[in-house]
């Protein structure tokens, strides 16, 4: 009797096991936008469940950029003219070996070059102690409109029409495939997990640049003019990430929703 | 304190341009290519190998005059405070520039340039006013900007301390010593600049004077004079930048679909393993409850 309802917990286990085995990534699979019927659900509530809502985070509103008239605030400043050069010598000059009793000219250096802008090559997420990193590729706007992106969804592209890491105006947009059918999540996935406060860095192999998270929103695909202010080279610094997000329609082949998570640059 | 952001842009970045520039980028690459092939092939060298550098001269002494030579052959006479020269066309290699100024004081350098570079040689006061003016090279980064936005450089060729450019109180660019010169990007417009000693709140030792920074375009802007005389002057010069495409896309196709797979799976698994862990339940606590009842 004994040995026969030990029999009994152990099946119970192993279907328990089982259960638990194909529950568990049919769960991971519907993370945002991975699936329609599980992120429609769950996971698109707690994104919008967050502290900022798209209306009042899309940037729209409070880019400072400014629709004065540039002379209404200069009233009275003195503008500083472009000088114009006198052409001087049309000809070209040949080289000569140089003249070792003359000193060199002094070369100008740059100041500060650690903070100089630079074009990122790799994008790091840090989630609590974990980090994760993927290479960056230059990506432009395409002739049909869309964003181009790479291919391979482990790699995020740099919107090479906005500002380069560390300008002290606009938006840093980097954007990457959610998933592929070859090749399943894409390193844009994990947008999924950021939240208010974790850190996000670009660097280019050497100089380097911090971010801090502000807000994660589902933005709906149709909202045209939310997203044209995501791309705008106006106003205060900032880094945009985009991917997919929300439900996915399986007649357009396409998710409803972007995924966006916006930062700001850390001293 | 305003915000750095509140420059007052002239054009507004979407409005400026359509939506050809990748277009055009690519139709010039294409036509470089065929332009490079069709010299290789007639055994021309392509135009780079031997381009000149283009050198601008900048005359930043306060309140005199110099007449400028390169290589012997005079490029300026009596050029005044402020004035430029240029480009000048400079084969790569060493040449030899000189300044004559009043009184015969003569200023003599050794400048060794680069194929197709693109340089400004300023001839300025040093930190030490009391000292011979000097010549100080400064490289352009001629690299393409978006197409509203323009490319700042703030060189410091002043007496004066290291220096902070603010623009509405806010810094732009910080820390920028003699004989330093600082690069950024910003969107088109007019910005409200002043400058002031490092980490100060002024006052301010030139401006506020109104910079305007136009897109596609390298701006430089070369701080001259005293402070402690209070003759600070700037020096603008502009070249063009080639241009990329900031037309903003009107869509982020961001998934490829890979959920059309997780669909069917999750829609498999998740039920069937629902009912697994729930038989499974039920069958553990049957067994346990089983399990205390006897004895």
């Amino acid at each position: 009797m004994r040995r026969q309802r030990t029999w009994v917990l152990v099946a119970a286990l192993i279907l328990i096991a089982f259960g638990g085995a194909l529950v568990i990534p049919g769960v991971i699979q519907g993370m945002p936008g991975r699936d329609g019927d599980v992120v429609s659900g769950s996971d698109a509530r707690a994104v919008e469940a967050q502290p900022s809502s798209p209306a009042t985070t899309s940037s729209s509103a409070d880019d400072p950029s400014p629709t004065a008239s540039p002379s209404d605030a200069s009233e009275g400043t003195r503008r500083l003219t472009v000088s114009r050069p006198d052409q001087g010598h049309r000809g070209s000059f040949e080289a000569r070996s140089r003249r070792t009793s003359v000193p060199g000219v002094q070369q100008g250096r740059v100041a500060h070059p650690e903070r100089a802008l630079f074009e990122p090559t790799a994008v790091s997420f840090v989630t609590g102690a974990e980090a994760a990193q993927a290479p960056v590729d230059p990506v432009e706007t395409l002739a049909d409109g869309t964003l181009e992106l790479p291919v391979d969804p482990q790699r995020i592209g740099w919107w090479t029409g906005g500002s380069a890491a560390g300008a002290p105006y606009g938006s840093v947009v980097l954007a990457g495939h959610l998933d592929s059918r070859s090749a399943g999540l894409g390193f844009a996935a994990r947008m999924a997990g950021l939240s208010r406060g974790d850190a996000v860095v670009l660097s280019d192999g050497g100089r380097e640049r911090r971010y801090r998270v502000v807000t994660r929103y589902l933005l709906p695909r149709k909202r045209l003019e939310a997203l044209t202010a995501l791309f705008s080279g106006r106003g205060a610094p900032r880094l945009v990430l985009l991917t997919c997000g929300g439900a996915y329609d399986a007649a357009r082949g396409a998710y409803t929703d972007n995924l966006v998570v916006e930062a700001v640059p850390l001293p | 304190m305003h915000s750095v952001g509140t420059a007052r842009p002239e054009l507004d970045g979407q409005a400026e341009h359509g939506s050809g520039g990748p277009v055009k980028t690519r139709s010039t690459a294409v036509a470089a290519f065929l332009l490079i092939a069709v010299s290789a092939l007639a055994g021309i060298p392509p135009a780079t190998a031997a381009a000149p550098a283009s050198v601008y001269l900048i005359q930043g002494v306060e309140g005199t005059s110099w007449s400028m030579t390169i290589d012997g052959d005079e490029v300026a006479k009596a050029a005044p405070e402020k004035e430029i020269v240029g480009p000048l066309r400079l084969m790569p290699g060493s040449h030899t520039i000189a300044a004559v100024g009043e009184g015969g004081v003569e200023v003599t350098a050794d400048l060794a340039v680069k194929a197709g570079g693109s340089v400004d040689v300023v001839l300025h006061r040093p930190v030490d006013p009391t000292a011979a003016p000097l010549f100080t090279s400064f490289a352009n980064d001629l690299s393409p900007v978006g197409a509203a936005s323009g490319r700042l450089t703030v060189a410091h060729t002043a007496v004066a301390p290291p220096a902070d450019i603010r623009v509405n109180g806010e810094v732009l660019l910080a820390d920028v010593a003699s004989a330093e010169q600082i690069t950024t990007t910003v969107p088109a417009g007019i910005y409200p600049v002043e400058i002031v000693p490092a980490a100060t709140d002024g006052p301010a030792v030139l401006g506020p004077v109104d910079l305007s920074v136009k897109g596609g375009r390298l701006t430089r802007v070369f701080a001259i004079g005293v402070a402690s005389e209070r003759n600070m002057d700037a020096v603008v010069q502009v070249l063009p930048l080639p241009v990329r495409d900031a037309t903003p896309p009107k869509d982020v196709p961001a998934g490829l679909g890979g959920a059309a797979q997780g669909e069917g799976y999750a829609a498999f698994s998740v039920p069937v393993g629902l009912l697994l862990l729930a038989g499974g339940s039920v069958l553990a606590v049957v067994a346990l409850r089983g399990r205390r009842e006897p004895r």
